[in-house]
Parts: C-alpha cells; structure tokens; sequence
C-alpha cells in the first residue's frame, strides 16, 4: 500500500503561540502583545503578503519530502481555490488539495477549474470537499443543513465526474442540471482530481462510499479506527468501491517523549494565563484551565487539546520523534494511507517533520511491508 | 483615467494570423513548430498552455497596459486558474476574470475575489457576463430564462456587494438569500474589483445601471455606440450613478496603412471557409446584443474592401479573431480610431490582436503612445 504525507498549510495565520491573537505573522487577528511586530508577512509592508509566507511553507514542504500540501477551508483565510493557484508554479511536485464548500459552487464550473488546473500543473489537482455545521453566525449567512449539504455534494459529484468523463453529458436531479455537456477535445483526457471527503454522520459516510477516493477518520486510537474502517470498506464494497483513508492532525514532535509533553503543556499554559477562549465555538470549548491538559490525553501520545485552542482537528500526536513515528506506523497497519499534519510554526515545524519525523516513519512502514 | 486592456489569448494562439490552425496551445493537431505543448523528437515537451499565457500576460505588463481580459468559452481553460497563478508572476498586471453568476454562490464569489485581491495587491477587475442563454448555457449547467437572467446577476451583485466589506448583511431575493452575512476580518473591505459589464438588452442596461463600473460593448460603428453610450448614462443617472463605456476590439496594424491591408489580404485569401461557418455559422442563443452588420457579412464572396465600415473593417471573424469590428491600418490610423472613440466618451479599451505576445508589445509600443491626450500608458501606470 502507498502512503502519503500532506502539509496542511496555515491559510488564516501562523505563529509559536496556540492562540490565534499572538500570531505574527499575517493580519487575521488583532495582535494583543504590544511587542514590536518583526515578521513582515501580511502587514503590505515592502510588498510582501502572507502569500509570501505561505509559498515559502509549502517549498519548505516539497523540499523535506512531503507529498503535497491540504490548503484548509477556513472562515476568515484565505480561499484554498486562490492559495492553490498562487502556488502552482511555486512548487515542482507537490499534490494540491483545496478544501472546497460544494453547495456555494457550480459543479461543471468546478470541473471546469479542475480540468485546468490539471493542465497547469501537470496533474498534481486534488479536491477535499467538505461541510459544516450550521451556526448562527455563519459568515455566509446561509443555514443548509449538513444533511442538505451532503445531498447537494452527491449531486454535484455525480455531475464533476459524469462531465469528465462523457462526451455528451446530460443529468438531470434536484439541484443540478446539463445537456449535452462534457469537455472538447482540448481539455479532455485530464486525470480526475483525487476526491478526499469526511465526515462521520449516516450521510457522509455513504457519500463518501459512493463518491471518495480517500475519507478522512476521525483521529482516535488505532484499534477503535479499524472498526471505522471495516464499516466503510463495505459500504463502499456495495457499489463496488474500494476507499482509501486518511487522517488530519497536528502533530508535536521533539527528541524525546518528555521534551514534547513539556512543550506542549507549556504552550497550553500560556493560552490559559489569557482569560478569553479563542476557539471558534465557545459553547463547545472547555475553559482553558491548566489543571484540565491530562483530561485531554485520550492514548499513547495521543491528546484532543489542539481544538479548545484553534479552529481545525481537534486531536493531535505529541511525543519523541520514534513514538510519534510507531503510532503512524500502526496507523498505517490499520488501514491510512493519507496523513494531512501539520504543527505550528508551520515552516519551521515543515522541516522539522520532514527531516526528523518522516524518515523514522517510512523506515518502520519498511519494516512492516517486509515482514 | 482611461483604461487600456490587452487580452488573454484563452482560445489558443498562433503565430500567423494568416493560419487558420491554432499553434499555441492544443487546440489543433500537434505538429512541428507548435509550442506550450511543443513537440520533441515527437512527443509534447511538457510545456502546457499555461506557460504560454504567463509570458503573455508578462508582455502585457512590459508593453504597459493595464491589464487584461481573460475570456471564458466551454473550450478556454479557466480565468480563476490563470488569474492566480499569474498573479505572483507579474507585478502590475490586471486581471480582468470573465464571469457568469451561476458559476459561485455570491458569497463564495466574494470570499475568493477578496482572497486573490490579497494575493495580488488589488489586481482583479471583472468582466461580468449573463450568458447568451440556449443550449451553451445548458452546457454549463444552468437553465434559466433570458428574463430571469438580469435579475439573477443583479441579485448576485447586491449579495457580492453587501458583503464585500464585512456585515452584517441580509438579503431576501429570488435567487439569493442570506441572513446576517458579511465577509470576515481581515477579508472585508479590499480594493473594489471594478465591475465590466456586457449585455445590450434594456434587462442588461438596467441591471448595469445599478451595478456597472463600465459598460463594455464590442465595437460597432460610431453612430450606433454613441446612441448606445446615451442610453447607458440615462439609465445609470437613475440610479444616480455613472457607469463608463468600454469598448473591445482587435487593432492590427503596420507601419504603414499598405503593409497593414497587404497582410490582410494576405491572410484572407487563407480563410478556411468551412471552418469559419462551423465556428461562427451556427445558431446563436438568444442574445440580442451582437451588432447588426449584415451589409457587413464576410464570406468567400466578399473582397476585403466590401467589409469597410468608416475607420473600423468587419473581417475579423473569418481570421479566427472575434469580435468581427476592428481597426486594420497604419499605427497612426490605429490610434485616431481610438481617439474617435474617446471623443465618445469611452474610459475603457480592451484591445487584442494575433499572436497575442508579438501585437500587445507593437500596440503597446507603437500605437498607445500616439494617442491624443494621453502621454503613453506606461506613463500613466507609472503616476
């Protein structure tokens, strides 16, 4: 089985801090240190934007070894469509995979833009896909429903894929309609872009058993993922699929177990001194008390922190470099294939991970693929 | 300041406007002396399209117009895949997206617009078009009817708009509704993407009234396009605002007004005929917009003479070059029908011409700086 390693990239600010309002670098909160802002990125400052900041990361992460950078939907960043293209003639190899809201696009103009990118970048498109919860305060201000969400990306699905690969294209459902579409000769023959999917209702799982190539699991011990697994293998088994998994999550990895724990609580600590909280749905955020970082701990190496404190995966890897790299390896035992991480500061961590991290990991896939 | 545009060769490009086979790009054969895909020992090199449109959109920034259209047909690669990847490439380049409503949700549109207005300095403009309905509009999935059409922009517009610097924003149309939208920090308030506008019907006229920079139109002879600029700036005082004409067009011209007409000719007695009515013969949908020159209508028949209408000629349809009015002649004939046209009023220019690459450096160099009350774009880009 192939593996793969995405870097995430920080599309809405970066830093060393957990919270978002000591980041330095870009403008996507309001500092609240009265230190000197040093970092140029995102400041129009010389010229330079966070874009600079991010072709820098994304580099950094084809230089190390990764196989493709995840450009995350956010509220407030930026669009991972423009952050996709911006890079595209950055980095010589590395995979792009935008995170894309289906329901706010059309689905033949998405092919349309898919078919393109694979032309300019030589094939290297991947689309995630992905929903929300509605909430009240939605910057978008719609309130579909994530099971309406999914039935549109169904829909929308069927539609991308149909158009790809017909010549004349005709679909008529419910939200969607073409006659006699499909790509002239020009565009046509373009690899369709991998489709990563999530989600773990009723819905998204058999949306994902219908139309995913890769589905992104909730990160859990390995043994309670293989009964995940097994459900969606044969779900996926009666259209006649077969999927591939993946996994999201930051990842802190030092030279030992202790430097890393140390760390992180200490990173913890520091966000707890500040009253506010910082994440995105403060009903569902525990208060950032010092004392609750060991509840938090849920497995070997395994701690559900990372969401109190910052929008994304909630649950994240931390300890010494050869622990982190045999939890992957018995990820990668139990069936993933796809690992989207990343850590904060992202260039510097790229390198760390790539370096440090990386090589361990593929040495122990070596190992079990031998045996 | 008047706006001058160059366009993206989106369609394909070649080298010869007296050959009808695309050259650049793959939307003909691949043959020897093609190139972006190139062939080596005969097979592509690896280059794509792409990699010729970068170095188009870089001449355009050295040749110094503002910016450029970047058309978008079923058979065009996509403007937004252009748009940001030439962006970090290229320093003060335009990017003039051309757009249909129903391609984002409005917010989405706004998110990513806001984004690459990021990425970019404040470099996106947008050429916005409703579709000509018919079947092409089915090709993209959306069936809607003409009518319907404007509205649906408009609604988009008002949403676009509402949101663009921050919220909170409702709305409650036909086609759109949002409760308490707006763009988040630090998205909200970017450079306003000027808004280019097509569409001639009074459905098109009104909804540009409301929300138009620039009423772009394609050339048509003087009279029709000052009767046409009236009724642009009548509807907009309504809404007490004031949209700018623009106008598109391809300029081919030479050092003198005989090698100009003598390459014209040229290129004319290859016109592949067939082709020409394959590609522009066929039934329309139902616009209303396209100009009525039927005096004009080129075929086998015509000589190149027959297609002269004032300072403007109607050939250009059978070279492969839409729209069909352009300026062929000398570069100062090239630059009094641009005066002409500013003495109408027109703010804007989308020029183009083929090869893309070679005539936006001579327009750039050779005709703009003759224009009459301006001192050469590369002067105004640089105030």
């Amino acid at each position: 089985m192939s593996f793969e390693f995405l870097w995430r990239l920080p599309v809405h600010g970066d830093g060393r801090a957990f919270r978002k309002d000591e980041w330095h670098r870009g403008d996507y909160a309001r500092l609240e240190t009265s230190r000197r802002v040093f970092a140029r990125t995102g400041l129009g400052r010389d010229g330079f934007t966070y874009y600079d900041h991010l072709s820098q990361i994304a580099r950094a992460a084809e230089l190390t070894g990764f196989d493709g950078v995840f450009i995350p939907q956010s509220a407030a960043g930026e669009e991972p469509l423009v952050v996709a293209g911006a890079l595209a003639r950055e980095v010589r190899s590395l995979k792009l995979v935008p995170s894309l809201p289906a329901p706010f696009l059309s689905a033949v103009y998405t092919a349309k833009i898919g078919v393109s990118f694979q032309r300019l970048t030589g094939g290297r498109l991947a689309f995630d896909f992905v929903t929300e919860e509605p909430t009240p305060n939605a910057w978008h201000g719609h309130k579909w429903s994530v099971a309406e969400q999914i039935a549109r990306t169904d829909e929308f699905l069927d539609v991308v894929k149909g158009f790809w690969n017909n010549k004349a294209f005709t679909f008529h459902g419910r939200y969607y309609e073409v006659e006699n579409g499909g790509f002239s000769d020009a565009l046509s023959g373009q690899t369709l872009p991998t489709i990563y999917l999530s989600g773990e209702t009723e819905e998204a799982l058999a949306l994902s058993a219908k139309h995913a190539d890769v589905h992104f699991l909730p990160l859990e011990p390995a043994a309670q993922l293989r009964a995940r697994i097994a459900d969606l293998d044969a779900r996926a088994r009666a259209h006649g699929r077969a999927l591939r998994y993946g996994l999201q999550a930051d990842i802190f990895a030092r030279h030992s177990d202790g430097a890393a724990w140390d760390y992180v609580r200490r990173l913890w600590e520091e966000a707890a001194a500040k009253t506010v909280s910082i994440s995105g749905n403060p009903a569902a955020s525990l208060p950032l008390k010092a004392e609750a970082f060991d509840a938090l701990i849920e497995g070997p190496n395994l701690w559900t922190g990372f969401g109190h404190v910052r929008s994304g995966p909630a649950a994240g890897l931390v300890g010494g470099y050869a622990d982190v790299a045999e939890r992957i390896a018995e990820y990668v035992e139990a069936g993933v294939s796809s690992f989207a991480i990343s850590a904060n500061p992202h260039l510097e961590e790229a390198y760390r991970i790539g370096e440090q991290l990386l090589p361990q990991v593929r040495a122990r896939i070596g190992a079990l693929r031998a045996a | 300041m008047t706006q001058f545009h160059w366009r993206l060769p989106m369609h394909g490009d070649k080298a010869d406007i007296g050959n009808s086979a695309v050259s650049r790009g793959n939307w003909s054969a691949l043959r020897d002396g093609n190139q972006t895909p190139g062939l080596r020992h005969g097979r592509p090199d690896g280059f794509s399209y792409h990699d010729h449109l970068l170095e188009v959109a870089k001449a355009i920034e050295i040749a110094g117009f503002d910016g450029a259209l970047i058309p978008s047909f079923p058979i065009t690669d996509d403007p937004w895949v252009a748009a940001t990847s030439i962006a970090r490439q290229t320093r003060t380049f335009r990017f003039m997206i051309a757009f249909q409503p129903e391609w984002f949700n409005p917010l989405y549109a706004a998110k990513a617009s806001a984004s690459l207005q990021r990425l970019s300095g404040g470099r996106l403009l947008f050429n916005i078009i409703t579709g000509g309905g018919g079947p092409q509009q089915l090709w993209w999935g959306d069936r809607i009817a003409h009518d319907d059409r404007y509205r649906r922009t408009t609604e988009f517009l008002d949403v676009f708009k509402g949101v663009w610097n921050g919220g909170p924003f409702s709305y409650d149309g036909k086609f759109y509704k949002v409760e308490n939208a707006g763009l988040p920090e630090p998205l909200a308030g970017q450079k306003w993407p000027e808004l280019y506008f097509a569409g001639s019907s009074n459905a098109a006229l009104e909804a540009q009234g409301k929300h138009a920079d620039f009423n772009l139109t394609h050339l048509e002879p003087i009279e029709q396009l000052r009767v046409k600029f009236d009724r642009v700036r009548e509807l907009a005082s309504k809404e007490g605002r004031r949209v700018k004409p623009a106008v598109r067009f391809n300029i081919f011209a030479r050092r003198t007004e005989e090698e100009a007409w003598a390459e014209i000719r040229r290129a004319w007695g290859n016109v592949d005929w067939a082709r020409y009515a394959g590609r522009f013969g066929q039934v329309r949908g139902d616009a209303v917009g396209s100009p009525s020159l039927s005096m004009h209508m080129p075929g086998p028949d015509k000589r190149v003479e027959d297609l002269k209408i004032g300072k403007f000629w109607a050939g250009f349809l059978p070279l492969g070059d839409p729209p069909a009015l352009g300026v062929v002649g000398s570069y100062e004939q090239a630059a009094e029908a641009i005066d002409s046209l500013i003495d109408i009023g027109v703010e804007g220019f989308i020029l183009a011409g083929t090869p893309h690459l070679e005539e936006a450096l001579r327009v750039g160099e050779e005709v703009i700086p003759l224009v009459r009350g301006t001192a050469g774009i590369a002067d105004i880009a640089a105030e």
